[in-house]
């Protein structure tokens, strides 16, 4: 081959390993956003899911020592959101919550007893504890996406993911408690309309 | 008389709230008062035969500790229950404001109802929100009792209206029956001068109970005098303890962890000075009663419970809270004071009626009061 020849194909396979290099750059890069988009996203989330508990807890649904117990846990819920204890006070918010409503039957004779306002305030709260779930299922899929991708070898050799914080899974007990979310509920419902 | 007693803490952590409630019920019904007590715990838990079990308890943060406590419309049922069957003269529930069973048996009630206010803090954080939650219960009390002026205090800023003060009772005997025999005052201390023995009890690793104020005081102590050993006493993980101790100290700490009631009034015997630096969340402060019934010369952070127990400084020595330097002086001049063991021996006296069978039929009298009648009933 001619040294022209030759050059062309050192040309042609530089541009293909720099074309390579910016694609994987450019992946990681829109893993990384996503994943602070669902970060984001669960901690909206658990902030709601608190906010909805706390709303159940003084309108009147719960007794008195479950309803303070209810707002405690909650409150300690929000005031960590972003800190290192986060994972901690979430999951004991969840153990209080299935302490707090009890059984599946106490939950049933919960939504029987409620009125309206009531039932809505319930039904809010599952929802939230439902969307806990969801989000935090996402969330913790784009941490393991993300650190497959940062495990590769061209990677960490081109050194592509700069200077992002390794991703970690945000390890907390989210299971609501028994007949709250929706999709848990006896297909009958809750019966609206009816003053407790 | 029939009492129905509510302890909102589980007996499985022992605390001053529950000796306090089992020690009263023990002491009431040697008086002739026919008491049940109802009381987180689980079914098979070993509890004496007048506790009723309020179903498991779950720990919540409360309070700047762990309490374990019961709630949910199991505790609920349990609660309804045992009320009902107990057709009781007098409910009497302590810590109402806690969330568990006090609460809840105040919350049903229908007869006459009176609290015991242990805590001390203010529930500052949330009170809107939960001050609603909170005052149906609140307005069923025919009478509120208060064990320091603290508590007094705390209940009068926050919930409004007076209080009669009772304080925390002990069986005094339990402690002033052993020998004392301080570490300082021993033989070999003698010959080398510079032996004393300091104690601390406590869950050490909880901020508030203040061991780090004492570390930090620590090193002045072992300067003046090389013989000095620290004891530390308490519910905890002696390793989170040994942690806790900057590594030049550690040879003059020893980190025992949790001890028996008897090995408790052992150590304070044999203590040349018991040190209580807590930094505040007290109401009361038992153990300064019974360091003072063992005879042990007390040096405690001068917060407003342990500076009316201790009389403010007659009965032991304060000083300024979370001050290691502070503290570090005040010691100084307690082992240097040949006069400390006379003074303990005046606190000896005094504590005398903390003692239950002094403590307890002021309860009653509180009794007799709410039920309109004199002591005939």
């Amino acid at each position: 081959m001619s040294t022209l020849e030759w050059v062309l194909v050192i040309g042609a396979i530089l541009a293909a390993i720099t074309v390579a290099l910016s694609t994987t750059a450019g992946r990681l890069d829109r893993l990384h956003i996503r994943l602070a988009t669902a970060q984001a996203s669960l901690d909206r989330q658990l902030l709601d899911r608190s906010t909805c508990l706390r709303n159940v807890a003084t309108g009147g649904v719960l007794d008195p020592a479950s309803a303070l117990a209810a707002v405690d846990a909650a409150d300690a819920a929000r005031e960590a959101i972003g800190k290192a204890e986060q994972p901690a006070r979430e999951t004991e918010l969840s153990e209080v919550m299935r302490t707090v409503f009890g059984s599946a039957e106490d939950v049933d004779a919960l939504w029987a007893s409620a009125d309206e306002t009531r039932a809505g305030l319930i039904a809010d709260l599952g929802d939230a504890c439902e969307r806990v779930q969801l989000a935090h299922r996402f969330h913790d899929d784009l941490v393991a996406r993300t650190q497959r991708m940062r495990r590769k070898s061209v990677v960490r050799w081109a050194r592509l993911a700069g200077r992002a914080p390794w991703p970690h899974r945000i390890d907390f007990d989210d299971v609501p408690p028994p007949h709250l979310v929706a999709r848990d509920r006896p297909p009958v419902g809750p019966e609206v309309g009816h003053a407790a | 008389m029939r009492i129905g007693m509510v302890c909102p803490y589980s007996f499985d952590v022992p605390g001053g709230v529950q000796n306090h409630v089992l020690d009263l019920s023990r002491t009431l019904g040697e008086l002739g008062v026919d008491v049940s007590v109802l009381a987180p715990a689980a079914d098979d838990d070993d509890l004496p035969a007048y506790v009723t079990p309020a179903g498991r308890a779950l720990p919540l943060r409360y309070n700047g500790a762990v309490a374990r406590v019961s709630f949910g419309p199991l505790a609920m049922a349990r609660t309804r229950r045992w009320l009902r069957d107990g057709n009781f003269d007098v409910l009497h529930v302590h810590d109402p404001a806690t969330p568990s069973v006090s609460l809840m048996a105040l919350s049903l009630a229908s007869g006459v109802s009176i609290a015991t206010i242990h805590t001390s803090i203010g529930r500052s954080r949330a009170l809107a929100a939960t001050e609603p939650l909170l005052r149906p219960a609140m307005e069923k009390l025919s009478a509120r009792i208060t064990v320091s002026r603290e508590a007094q205090r705390v209940v009068a800023q926050y919930q409004g209206g007076d209080s009669v003060i009772i304080p925390n009772g002990l069986y005094v005997d339990d402690f002033a029956g052993v020998e004392r025999r301080p570490g300082g005052s021993s033989a070999a201390a003698t010959v080398a001068g510079d032996r004393r023995d300091l104690l601390f009890l406590g869950r050490f690793e909880e901020p508030r109970k203040g061991l780090p104020v004492l570390l930090e005081a620590l090193p002045r102590v072992v300067e003046r005098f090389p013989g000095t050993r620290l004891v530390v006493a308490g519910a905890g993980d002696p390793k989170v303890g040994t942690a806790m101790v900057p590594p030049e100290l550690r040879p003059y700490v020893e980190i025992v962890g949790r001890v028996s009631d008897a090995e408790r009034a052992r150590l304070l015997s044999e203590a040349d000075v018991y040190i209580a630096p807590n930094t505040g969340g007290e109401s009361f402060g038992i153990v300064l009663i019974e360091a003072m019934a063992a005879g042990a010369p007390v040096v405690a952070s001068d917060i407003r419970a342990f500076a009316d127990v201790l009389e403010d400084g007659r009965l032991g020595a304060l000083f300024a809270n979370e001050d290691g330097g502070a503290l570090a002086a005040t010691l100084l001049t307690v082992l240097d004071d040949p006069r400390r063991e006379s003074r303990a021996d005046l606190a000896r006296r005094e504590v005398k009626r903390y003692d239950w069978s002094v403590v307890a039929p002021q309860v009653v009298r509180v009794y007799e009061t709410v039920l309109g009648g004199g002591s005939g009933t």
